[in-house]
């Protein structure tokens, strides 16, 4: 399926739906306020608009006035693409189906409404309107797959996130007076882990802590799998050169560290991991969180 | 846990194509870096997403003309210098894959750069015969799994002739498809073609040099020239499920699912069932099989359940 790229005009997409361009404009300048801050050269509007989809936002915003034309060509476009998607997800045409169905239904059973209600005028044009769709649609898959999962929990006593916390719990009381002697190593790696780049964080997250493999990584970020298992061994090197410099900050002799990083290697690895994970979970979280 | 504002589908889904500028793609990196609910959210989202989006652009893109200056000189230097020298490892390196996040070690041995050596020895090297193949076959299972039904054989050579880049020769479709059913966290039920994971997590380096799984449809060779425990590798196989961990030189484990298990303490000549208790009332294809020595273990599955051993797999505690 072709995906709509953004217009070079901005009155010609809205045209072709039959929206005037003074309410197009109106749409735009909206959505420019919304994502740029106040004190944006117009030269970087200009780039920011350069860059909207353009096509794929008028055709939202024209199934939301409820045009029939828009919507016929949003439904033949967007259907088989969608149930696709789904079917990815689900693995069952039946609720790939039902899955889609729904999304589209929710999306058409608003129009006609008022302005504020229907969920098609929040899609700004960022991305195509099929990114936005799958977005839409994988969120609500996740949360019929969590509905189940309440259902299910009971009988099944596990919960999804206990995989790792299961592995944490040390087998006696030996092995957890072992780990408690770690502290400090389990404190520099955390310091360590406080300083790292918002790219390098994910990039550990996504191995270490959602357990995902360099192939879908490489997938997610668009680079090659052997890049990122480039840049996963390079980062956990500086890593542990950072542990080691923090070892010496606690006031470490060096044989004393190296003591401690020889012990380490022995040990236990899924304590540790503790200590990493939740560190990767918990520490340096944005401060200004977007979406506003 | 995550900030307060997640990212809006628009933000998410731009970042997604790569169509964010670079603050605002910046900001959901960070984001996704400390939320947990948005990564499975992108790496789900990704997933569909990437159906219509061209491999390019954004994602860590700055980083590329940084490297990328860096990287042409580094091919220049490594084909003159492979010109006079003897291949000896690949130049695709898998890193650990058994999620040893931090094995702290003490600084590592500096290695001296292998002796130059002329030409005529990589001829003499590539006119040797290949070793003979060496086929260990895995009882069947009482069940088989669709999925398993292709699997007849795991074949190790010991011969060093040639390396397949796995990754490489997977796909795009096929490793789409693989991802789902590979993915632990997320919500998505097993494709057809699952993702298979062949590693090795112990301390010396295996007495085979290069492994090769017989789907019996498809086979796929799996490069492991001086496996080393920084060298495990995952492998991705159409058709196949299944888990293959090294606890020493000499004990291996395979699973497809967490009632079919199986162990061989001889380098893979004879293997016996091992029984997970519980575990076939509720079968599940298992995620991990992690030995950080002969005797203590952790197999998970992919519904979370985890079983430990302390003796070598005689006895199994479920979590």
């Amino acid at each position: 399926m072709a995906r709509p790229q953004p217009a070079s005009t901005e009155s010609r997409p809205a045209a072709d739906f039959g929206i005037p361009a003074l309410q197009a404009e109106q749409w735009l300048q909206a959505i420019d306020a919304r994502h740029l801050p106040p004190s944006t050269s117009a030269r970087d509007r200009r780039r920011f608009r350069s860059q909207l989809h353009l096509n794929d936002l008028m055709l939202a915003r024209a199934c939301a006035l409820g045009r029939d034309a828009a919507w016929e060509t949003l439904w033949t476009t967007y259907q088989p693409r969608l149930r696709a998607a789904a079917l990815r997800l689900t693995r069952d045409s039946e609720s790939a189906r039902e899955l889609a169905d729904n999304l589209l239904g929710d999306l058409f059973g608003l129009r006609g409404g008022s302005a504020e209600q229907s969920k098609l005028w929040s899609y700004h044009g960022l991305g195509s309107l099929d990114a936005w769709l799958c977005t839409l649609l994988a969120q609500s898959h996740i949360n019929q797959w969590r509905r189940h999962r309440r259902q299910v929990s009971l009988d099944a006593g596990l919960e999804d996130s206990g995989s790792l916390c299961a592995l944490l719990v040390p087998p006696n009381q030996e092995a957890a007076a072992a780990a408690a002697e770690f502290r400090p190593l389990a404190a520099a790696v955390a310091a360590a882990l406080v300083a790292l780049a918002p790219d390098v964080r994910l990039l550990l997250s996504l191995y270490f802590v959602d357990g995902h493999t360099l192939n879908q990584i490489a997938g997610l970020l668009r680079v090659h799998e052997s890049t990122i298992s480039r840049r996963l061994t390079r980062q956990l090197q500086r890593l542990r050169r950072e542990v080691r410099r923090q070892l010496e900050h606690q006031g470490l002799r060096p044989a004393a560290r190296d003591a401690v990083l020889r012990n380490a290697a022995s040990l236990e690895p899924g304590w540790l991991h503790v200590d990493v994970s939740s560190a990767l979970r918990t520490s340096a979280a944005p401060r200004n969180a977007h979406g506003a | 846990m995550a900030p307060e504002l997640h990212p809006e589908a628009n933000l998410l889904s731009a970042w997604l194509e790569g169509n964010l500028s670079r603050r605002s793609a910046a900001r959901v990196t960070a984001h996704l870096g400390a939320c947990g609910e948005c990564r499975r959210l992108a790496a789900c989202a990704g997933l569909l997403v990437q159906d219509n989006v061209a491999p390019s652009r954004r994602a860590f893109g700055a980083w590329r003309p940084r490297f990328a200056l860096a990287a042409a000189t580094v091919l220049v230097a490594g084909a003159a210098w492979s010109l006079g020298r003897r291949p000896t490892v690949p130049d695709y390196a898998p890193v650990a894959t058994s999620r040893p996040i931090l094995t702290l070690t003490p600084a590592p041995v500096r290695v001296a750069a292998p002796r130059p050596r002329p030409l005529v020895h990589r001829a003499a090297l590539v006119s040797r015969p290949a070793k003979p193949v060496r086929v260990i076959a895995l009882p069947p299972p009482p069940d088989l799994l669709p999925t398993l039904d292709a699997v007849p054989a795991i074949h190790f050579t010991s011969a060093n002739a040639g390396f397949s880049d796995q990754p490489a020769q997977f796909g795009a479709q096929q490793a789409l498809a693989a991802w789902g059913g590979a993915t632990q966290s997320l919500p998505v039920a097993p494709p057809p073609v699952i993702a298979a994971r062949l590693s090795y997590a112990g301390d010396e380096p295996l007495d085979f040099s290069q492994a090769t799984v017989d789907t019996g449809l498809n086979p796929w060779g799996l490069g492991w020239a001086g496996a080393s425990a920084a060298n495990a590798a995952p492998l991705r196989i159409a058709g196949i499920a299944m888990h293959v961990q090294a606890a020493d030189a000499g004990s291996l484990w395979a699973a497809s699912r967490t009632d079919q298990v199986y162990t061989s303490s001889d380098h893979g000549v004879h293997w016996r069932p091992v029984v997970l208790p519980g575990a076939s009332q509720s079968p599940a294809a298992v995620a991990s099989i992690s030995f950080q020595n002969q005797r203590e273990g952790v197999i998970r599955d992919r519904t979370g359940a985890t079983w430990l051993t302390h003796d070598a797999g005689a006895s199994w505690v479920r979590r």
